[in-house]
């Protein structure tokens, strides 16, 4: 095998930041490992005697109908390098384990912010909170203008305020209660 | 005098600025970190909670439904889930909602502005007046003040109902039950209660626990026409209301009255009724999945009222002594008291009072039947003359309930029996009581004195009715201070005993009601007795002839029977003498209408076939009579004659033990004398 499945798992959720992503790269990951399971691929690829030609055809048929963009990209990008071992009875399967594992260590945290995010800032974000929670994280924005700044994150059994809007309410009471004394 | 110099008003600004500054707390930017869950599981009106792993049991949880929040009360952790109760709409909720904790108990505001409003068990009002603006927040589960916060039970919470604080002594702070069968006046009785209390300075708080709709607003309009809506306060749990609401209504209600108790003053709160308020708690626990006990009630029922009615208190005076009575409300089966609830409860309480359907049904309002009640405060919060009066009442009406049955026995009764039941008609008549009526330490002191001390005993129970009122009233316009000052302090009845004797005189003096006058130990002149027009139609009114001559003396057979030897007395002294021989005939049929009508039997057979009298005393014309009668009583002989005209000696005394009732300890001899010159004037 010339690409080790679990730098190339590495790499391929590195370009995970959104939930929806993750939620598409389970599908896939599960459609693949159907299709896998069937003995379909093994039987192009291993026993049957075709052209490298065919083979590679085959195998792009196949990921052309995996839902994750990143992931289809990312298994292009290796059949193109020419390492069809890769797709293998014996790779294939533990690459899409490795990252079947790794994707459900991904937490979701959905944040509700004022303003649409770009995709630079969010990962930034991602990068950031990845960081701080010690394991890999993925987003799931809503946009929410009442909010007026800031941002509200909710994660596990816990939501964060950091909004300008429960801001003011603070300061509004805090004032009602100062006024009164 | 030096002028103050203002400062500019830029300073001025600047200053309020800085202060507000300074005096705001941190205002750098702080997270605010909400713990979170999600709804798994949802029933009628129980929801079952995944994650918020700090939650605490009572927490309140705002569930987020999309359209709106809907609060939850945690009643249960489990090492999965949690179990709340939805205070609200639960329809709207759906399993995936998320649920956050606000991290506080539940609080209902309280103070000042809810008197005279009708809220829910929220604390949100439901009377149409707006909102209410209240800036203090009571928890609504709070503990009940230690023993160290306390003091004795030693004032009385005067109810204004006479039954009750002469029989039934309530101080404040105590925890009085109210029981009886549904019908049996419980609501009349509170109602009475919170209306009495007008001018007492007691704050009221009336919890309604799934209760309609309908009777609420009905007491309500009855409260407020009383004006005792400004210092009530109803928290209302309806039957359409979800148990959660109906759970926390009582400890809501709670919490507002220990506002006013911890602030000093005396509050007085009563639970209608705890009966609905167990069965509640009983629907909730049993969608919780919690194991059902006896009668299918939860294990905890007992501590769910005892922490509830712990909470009322007198508070020592370090706690500015207010105080909290509670009047927790229970409904019986068929005057079951060993009921599941009501043991409960009685066991809990220091006294219960008990409304006897059959005393209502007899006329008797409030329904307080005084020897099934107890108050275990004990006379000492009474003023000492009213103790002495009401356990001389309670005695008097324990020995009347003990041998009323006698009455309706065909036998000879003794004389000391019959004056016992004479006696215990009396009392029970004084103790029934508008419940508009309102009656001071004092004039309570002043009727129970006149009863207990047999003053009342001849007279009718129908004039005691009228009496009762009458003289309160005339007391109240009246000005006796003196009595007014000592009935509440002295100790020794037989110093009051003058002073009330002097209040009855110049009562009976003005009294238009004539058997007053036994009051003060004088017969009262005879009462004519009603003509009966005769119905030609009837053959017992045959003897038409009879009318001419009898008619003037129609009243007069007893008259005559007595008048006869004083014939030279002036006409009016002449009737006060003959009262005494004829008073127990004469008395008998307005006595006690429904027995004496054998005994009257001769008379107003008599009346028929006579006009009405145009003269009372002639004291020639009643020895004519006595000539004319035998014709008139020979002439019915049809309906009963035997028995009427001429009783024998074994059907004389059925006959004449109601009659006698009436007129007994004045004159029990008379009455044979006058049976006997009946049976000789036949013979005459």
């Amino acid at each position: 095998m010339s690409l080790d499945y679990s730098l190339a798992a590495n790499q391929v959720l590195q370009k995970f930041y959104l939930a929806d992503q993750i939620d598409k790269l389970h599908l896939s990951l599960v459609s693949l490992l159907e299709t896998v399971n069937q003995g379909e691929m093994e039987l192009m690829l291993e026993q049957t005697p075709k052209t490298l030609r065919e083979k590679v055809g085959y195998v792009k048929k196949v990921m052309e109908q995996v839902q994750s963009e990143e992931l289809r990209m990312k298994l292009l990008e290796i059949l193109d390098s020419g390492d069809l071992e890769f797709f293998d009875s014996k790779h294939f399967p533990d690459f899409l384990h490795a990252m079947q594992r790794r994707a459900e260590a991904i937490r979701v945290i959905k944040i509700t912010v004022a303003i649409e995010f770009k995709d630079k800032d969010l990962h930034q974000m991602v990068s950031t909170l990845s960081t701080q929670l010690g394991r890999p994280v993925a987003l799931e924005v809503t946009v929410d203008p009442t909010l007026i700044g800031g941002v509200i994150v909710r994660y596990g059994n816990y939501i964060t305020d950091y909004s300008l809007r429960t801001r003011f309410t603070q300061f509004r009471s805090d004032w009602k209660q100062m006024s009164k004394q | 005098m030096p002028k103050t110099q203002t400062p500019p008003e830029s300073s001025t600004v600047k200053q309020l600025a800085q202060q507000l500054a300074e005096s705001l707390p941190d205002t750098r930017m702080k997270p605010v970190v909400t713990e979170i869950g999600e709804v798994v599981y949802v029933g009628d009106g129980v929801v079952k909670i995944k994650g918020l792993p700090s939650a605490r049991i009572e927490e309140v949880v705002d569930i987020d439904t999309g359209e709106s929040i809907t609060q939850a009360l945690i009643l249960g952790i489990s090492t999965t889930l949690i179990e709340a109760v939805v205070l609200g709409e639960y329809l709207k909720i759906r399993q995936g909602n998320v649920v956050r904790s606000t991290g506080s108990v539940l609080r209902i505001q309280s103070g000042e502005q809810l008197l005279g409003r009708v809220v829910n068990p929220m604390g949100i009002p439901i009377d149409g007046r707006g909102a209410i603006r209240s800036s203090t927040y009571q928890q609504v589960e709070r503990l009940a003040p230690g023993v160290a916060k306390r003091q004795p039970v030693v004032n009385q919470l005067e109810t204004g109902i006479l039954v009750v604080d002469a029989t039934i002594p309530i101080g404040k702070g105590q925890r009085e039950l109210i029981i009886g069968d549904r019908k049996s006046g419980k609501t009349r009785l509170i109602a009475s209660l919170i209306l009495n209390q007008k001018g007492r300075g007691i704050t009221c708080i009336y919890v309604a626990v799934g209760a309609q709709k309908a009777k609420v607003r009905e007491l309500e309009e009855l409260l407020r026409a009383g004006g005792a809506m400004e210092y009530t306060c109803m928290v209302v749990g309806s039957s359409d209301d979800p148990p959660s609401l109906n759970y926390i209504a009582p400890y809501a209600g709670c919490a507002i009255g220990e506002y006013f108790m911890y602030g000093g003053q005396d509050a007085l709160i009563i639970y209608d009724d705890l009966s609905k308020h167990a069965k509640a708690y009983r629907q909730m626990s049993l969608l919780l999945k919690r194991s059902p006990g006896r009668d299918a009630y939860p294990g905890d029922i007992f501590y769910l009222h005892s922490r509830l009615l712990e909470r009322t208190a007198r508070l020592s005076e370090d706690l500015k002594g207010g105080s909290l009575t509670g009047f927790p409300m229970a409904e019986t089966q068929n005057g079951d008291l060993s009921e599941y609830i009501v043991t409960n409860l009685m066991s809990i309480t220091d006294g219960h009072i008990y409304l006897d359907l059959n005393l209502m049904h007899e006329g008797i309002f409030p329904a307080v039947n005084s020897g099934a009640s107890v108050s275990r405060i004990g006379g000492s919060v009474q003023p000492p003359c009213l103790r002495k009066v009401g356990e001389l009442a309670s005695t008097q009406m324990a020995r009347y309930q003990e041998v009323k049955s006698f009455e309706t026995l065909n036998t000879e009764i003794s004389e000391d029996t019959e004056r016992e039941i004479k006696r215990g008609k009396r009392i029970l008549e004084t103790l029934a009581q508008d419940y508009r009526f309102n009656m001071s330490n004092d004039e309570k002191i002043l009727l129970l004195y006149i009863i207990t001390a047999g003053k009342a005993d001849n007279i009718e129970v129908v004039d005691v009715r009228k009496i009762k009122v009458e003289l309160v009233e005339f007391y109240r316009k009246g000005s006796y201070p003196e009595f007014k000052e000592k009935a509440p302090v002295e100790k020794d009845i037989a110093v009051l005993e003058p002073l009330i004797m002097k209040i009855v005189q110049d009562y009976v003096a003005q009294s238009p009601v004539i058997g007053a006058k036994w009051l003060i130990g004088e017969k009262p002149a005879e009462e004519k007795p009603m003509p009966i027009v005769p119905d030609p139609s009837q053959p017992g009114a045959a003897p038409a002839e009879g009318e001419k001559k009898p008619a003037e003396g129609e009243t007069k057979p007893e008259d005559a029977k007595t008048e006869a030897p004083k014939e030279g007395e002036a006409p009016a002294e002449e009737k006060k003498e003959e009262t005494k021989p004829a008073e127990p005939v004469a008395e008998a049929p307005v006595a006690e209408e429904k027995k004496e009508e054998p005994a009257a039997e001769t008379k107003p057979e008599d009346a028929k076939t006579e006009p009405p009298p145009t003269e009372e005393s002639k004291p020639a014309e009643p020895v004519e009579e006595k000539k004319e009668e035998p014709p008139a009583v020979e002439v019915k002989p049809e309906p009963a004659p035997e028995p009427a005209a001429e009783p024998t000696p074994t059907e004389e005394a059925p006959v004449k033990k109601p009659a006698e009732e009436a007129a007994k300890p004045a004159e029990p001899a008379a009455e044979t004398p006058a049976t006997e010159e009946k049976k000789e004037e036949p013979k005459a």
